[in-house]
């Protein structure tokens, strides 16, 4: 027998407590992100596989927000659980979202994929159960861009960066499980912001990456990770060399096809044909003079090695003007600074000022690209003499915005003669967005990494900035749905491409080259394995109308994408794939989501600061510095919870607390009558009907006045209704008058109407929720996400 | 509750719970603030409030994360094992560690009031062997004690 002698206790209380929660093997949902991708006549066709897990004690259902390359066609999605393999539809976005939600309550595994943005993605799987394993596998394919002397980058996106979100906080249910709200001018803002993991947190997803790349080639390099390569003569295989890479940066795998291979091609299969389009050498091209408007992103997404990598970059095509071209800079974040003089002629001492200047610009605040866009745009329309010199403007920036769909909507109002290029300039860039602009701009667009190799990688790009080489391209032959219907101009050095139906084998290529001299070249098909050339012609489809979409908010041609999507299995934001599994595995469905959190890019900034001994708090990107509340966007929160509370808009309701105080609580949670709120409901009708026949030119300031007035005292006759609206009731008493006297002095232009229309909209759709209107919690929210 | 309302909830109860920790050397702020709270909800580790016309809504769920958290803190944890350590758990989960923590808290604490006045003398009696006695103890019946001890050595199997 043993005795034990109690000798000193020891309290070992902490020890126990922690080890009933202790840290898991994994602790998260998303064990391990598998990408393989090969290449074959500069198509790259990608699978991507996502394995979850369950390491709680419930069932939950998993979601993660995931980046894939910008201009992907996702045509094919599965789930896998053991051995099992169930493939997924695509139907119409909200049938696909109702089929999801209702085998998930039926108990049944399934899981969902959505677009985001042309670059961002969100996929559920629901009714994991505890240590269940489940696999998601999607394909993409997509074009990769190529250049004259051979170059061309397959860029595969590891991880959704913070966005800069700006608005009013919208007041409804969220349309997705982000950690920033929905806000009026991003709709979606809570689908496209994963919370994140905090330095140090080993989130334990294996990553695997392997490239195939098929014909000759040279000058393999992997910018940002390390691989290693195995190649033969006429193939190679990339794989990442370490197994624990953290998924924060891009994989961005660079070489130089064959130089027989670099040539205009025409590739055809079943019926559609991919045409390239190499510019033919031009020694001693000069292109026209320019007026360039270089536009700095100094917002704090760019903090750290992003910004000075970013005013290099620029300081680097200053120097690339010649002394016929005149330039002027713009640096922005949410208010832009120009530099003194407005455009100056492009000479040493011109452009060792704009060097100097660009050296001061430092990052902070948030990122008001829209509002940067309009000035830039603005101030060349308001050039006086040009002299015929080409307006541009060139964008560098990381692109990490959730407002995309206003910007681009801007270009194409307002664009006029001029031309936008973008370089984007981050380990983890908004490829898909940047590319858009740039098409839409009838520019190009390049991405670098922040580092030392920059200068380099933007040699070819200054001398293409502002003027193409070839316009006005036509293809003649048996061709009909051309995708983009509008050829892209060439540029020095770099491809265009188009899809198209093709009934010959022959077709012949016109254009105009800059000194009006004719272009043409012919090409005969040939036949390439391309079996996602179908899916490729209806995603540049899908942008055309897309484009249509931004412009018009057509039925018509929302119609026209579904049918599209689902024809050729291609999906969009109108679309979705649902995949259900028919075993019941979580009787009753009760269930748990569980979102997956998400490394912060690598090189972005993370500075930890000890606010009052409170815990560490992120400085975030968005930060305009230490003085300002620095989670403005990237931990942005409901206006309300930061007790300052009202920002412009809410200067016309009075903060709940106090209302409560003057009037009881009592009062104003009586909810409003069905009469109240029909009164408010034809009013506010009025007043819409009023503004729009104003805009027409058919209702003059006096309606508008009364019908503003009108809509005022029904709201006033409800404190439960207007409490809930103060967007419209900062409208109505800001905003409103200004127009009313506008359009009273005949002053009132489209200009003015389509800014009130943006402020009438958001007061208007909160006033529809207030009224029980706004019928699914967050409707198509994708509609505003194009 | 409002922000303000969850905030004095969360001090309250850290402080009837006794897991205000670190508090005293101010590493641990026990009532969070607004900024806190933005930080937390970006990590995933504090849900998104519910909007009630303009204003954040807070439920028993965020008073329990933030305990949670809290409660984490007080013991030095940093914040990556934190979250590696709350992300996503349940309810249940969130209470029982909680409650758990409260309980160690008042153990540590009942432990700590005494181990300070606990003296101990020490002598080595042969090398290998030692004999640790409270201050203050007197020996009363030293007959049984010799008794006691042989018992012990007998039982390290050290004498027969």
């Amino acid at each position: 027998m043993t005795l034990a002698i109690p000798m000193v206790d020891i309290p070992s209380g902490l020890t126990r407590v922690l080890g009933s929660l202790k840290a898991k093997e994994q602790p998260l949902p998303l064990e391990s992100v598998q990408l393989r991708a090969r290449v074959v006549d500069r198509v790259a066709e990608v699978t991507v596989e996502q394995k979850f897990g369950n390491p709680f004690r419930e069932a939950i259902e998993a979601v993660y927000v995931f980046p894939l390359a910008g201009g992907s066609a996702v045509s094919r999605f599965e789930m896998q659980i053991g051995k099992r393999v169930v493939r997924g539809r695509i139907e119409e976005r909200a049938e696909a979202r109702r089929q999801y939600a209702q085998a998930l309550d039926q108990g049944k595994r399934a899981a969902l994929l959505e677009q985001e943005r042309d670059d961002v993605f969100t996929v559920q799987v629901g009714n994991v159960t505890p240590g269940d394993a489940v696999v998601v596998r999607l394909t993409y394919s997509e074009r990769l861009p190529f250049f004259e002397d051979g170059r061309t980058e397959l860029r595969l996106p590891l991880v959704v960066a913070p966005r800069y979100v700006g608005g009013e906080e919208l007041p409804r249910e969220q349309a997705g499980h982000g950690v920033v709200p929905d806000t009026t001018t991003v709709p979606d803002a809570s689908r496209i912001t994963p919370p994140r993991l905090v330095p140090g947190f080993d989130a334990k997803v294996s990553l695997g990456v392997e490239v195939e790349l098929f014909g000759g080639f040279s000058d393999l390099a992997c910018s940002q990770h390390a691989v290693s390569t195995s190649s033969g003569p006429e193939s190679a295989r990339v794989m990442l060399s370490r197994e624990r890479e953290p998924l924060d940066r891009d994989f961005v795998l660079r070489w130089r096809i064959a130089g027989e291979q670099v040539k205009s091609q025409l590739l055809a299969h079943g019926g559609f044909a991919l045409l390239s389009v190499v510019p033919p050498a031009r020694q001693g091209f000069l292109g026209v003079a320019r007026d360039v408007v270089f536009v700095l992103d100094r917002s704090g997404s760019m903090q750290g090695p992003k910004m000075a990598s970013a005013g290099r970059a620029c300081a680097s095509l200053l120097r690339t003007l010649g002394p016929r071209d005149r330039f002027s800079l713009q640096a922005f974040d949410e208010v832009v600074e120009w530099m003194p003089g407005g455009f100056q002629q492009a000479d040493e001492g011109a452009i060792e000022r704009g060097e100097k200047w660009l050296r001061s610009v430092e990052a902070r605040g948030g990122t008001e690209l829209d509002l940067a866009m309009r000035e830039a745009l603005q101030q060349l329309r308001s050039r006086g003499e040009s002299a015929g010199r080409a307006p541009v403007v060139v964008l560098l920036t990381d692109g990490q915005v959730g407002d995309e769909s206003s910007v681009l909507k801007r270009l194409q109002a307002e664009l006029g003669d001029a031309r936008v290029f973008t370089v984007g300039i981050d380990t983890a860039v908004n490829d898909g967005f940047l590319r858009r602009l740039a098409a839409l701009g009838g520019g190009t667009s390049t991405f670098v990494e922040p580092g030392a190799r920059l200068e380099e990688a933007l040699q070819s790009v200054g001398r293409e900035i502002g003027t193409p080489l070839v316009t006005d391209l036509h293809i003649d032959g048996e061709v009909t749905e051309l995708a983009p219907a509008r050829i892209p101009d060439l540029f020095a050095g770099r491809a265009a491409a188009a899809f198209f139906r093709l009934g010959s084998r022959r077709v012949k290529i016109t254009g105009r080259f800059a000194d009006g001299s004719q272009f043409d070249q012919e090409l005969e098909a040939r036949e390439a394995p391309l079996a996602a050339i179908d899916h490729l012609w209806a995603r540049a489809r899908i942008v055309d109308l897309e484009d249509q979409f931004r412009a018009s908010r057509s039925e018509a041609v929302k119609k026209e994408i579904v049918a599209l999507s689902i024809r050729h299995t291609v999906l969009t934001r109108f679309t979705a794939f649902v995949v259900v599994d028919d075993e019941v595995v979580n009787q009753g469905g009760t269930r748990r989501t569980v979102v997956q959190p998400v490394e912060m890019p690598a090189d972005w900034e993370m500075t930890q600061v000890m606010a009052g001994g409170g815990p560490a708090v992120l400085s975030a990107p968005f930060a305009r510095g230490p003085q300002r509340a620095p989670l403005k966007a990237m931990g942005r929160m409901p206006a309300a919870t930061a007790q300052a509370g009202a920002g412009k808009a809410a200067m016309a309701s009075v903060p709940r607390q106090l209302m409560e105080k003057l009037i009881g609580k009592h009062s104003l949670e009586k909810p409003a009558t069905v009469a109240e709120r029909e009164r408010v409901r034809l009013a506010l009708e009025a007043f819409l009907g009023a503004f729009v026949a104003a805009r027409g030119g058919r209702g003059g300031a006096e309606q508008l006045e009364q019908a503003r007035i009108d809509l005022l005292r029904a709201l006033g006759e409800s404190l439960a209704i207007a409490t809930a609206v103060p967007l419209l009731q900062a409208f109505l008493r800001g905003a409103a008058v200004e127009l009313v006297a506008a359009v009273a002095a005949g002053a009132a232009d489209a200009a003015l109407y389509a800014r009130h229309a943006r402020l009438l909209e958001a007061g208007r759709d909160q006033a529809r929720v207030a009224l029980g209107e706004a019928g699914a919690p967050a409707g198509s929210f994708w509609e505003a996400s194009i | 509750m409002i922000l303000e309302e969850l905030s004095d909830r969360v001090a309250r109860e850290l402080g009837e719970r006794g897991l205000l920790g670190a508090a005293a050397d101010g590493r641990v702020s026990d009532a969070p603030d607004a900024r806190t709270v933005r930080y937390y909800t970006t990590l995933g580790l504090l849900d998104r409030p519910r909007i009630e016309g303009r204003q954040a809504r807070y439920a028993e769920r965020h008073l329990l994360q933030l305990l949670a958290i809290k409660a984490l803190q007080a013991v030095d944890l940093p914040l990556a094992e934190i979250q590696q350590r709350l992300y996503g758990r349940s309810d249940a989960e969130l209470k029982a560690l909680v409650e758990s923590l409260a309980a160690e808290a008042r153990a540590s604490t009942a432990s700590a009031a005494r181990v300070p006045s606990l003296r101990l003398r020490e002598v080595a009696v042969v090398p290998g062997v030692r004999l640790v006695v409270e201050e203050g103890w007197r020996p009363r019946d030293p007959a049984a004690l010799e008794a006691r001890i042989r018992a012990a050595l007998a039982a390290l199997g050290g004498e027969r």
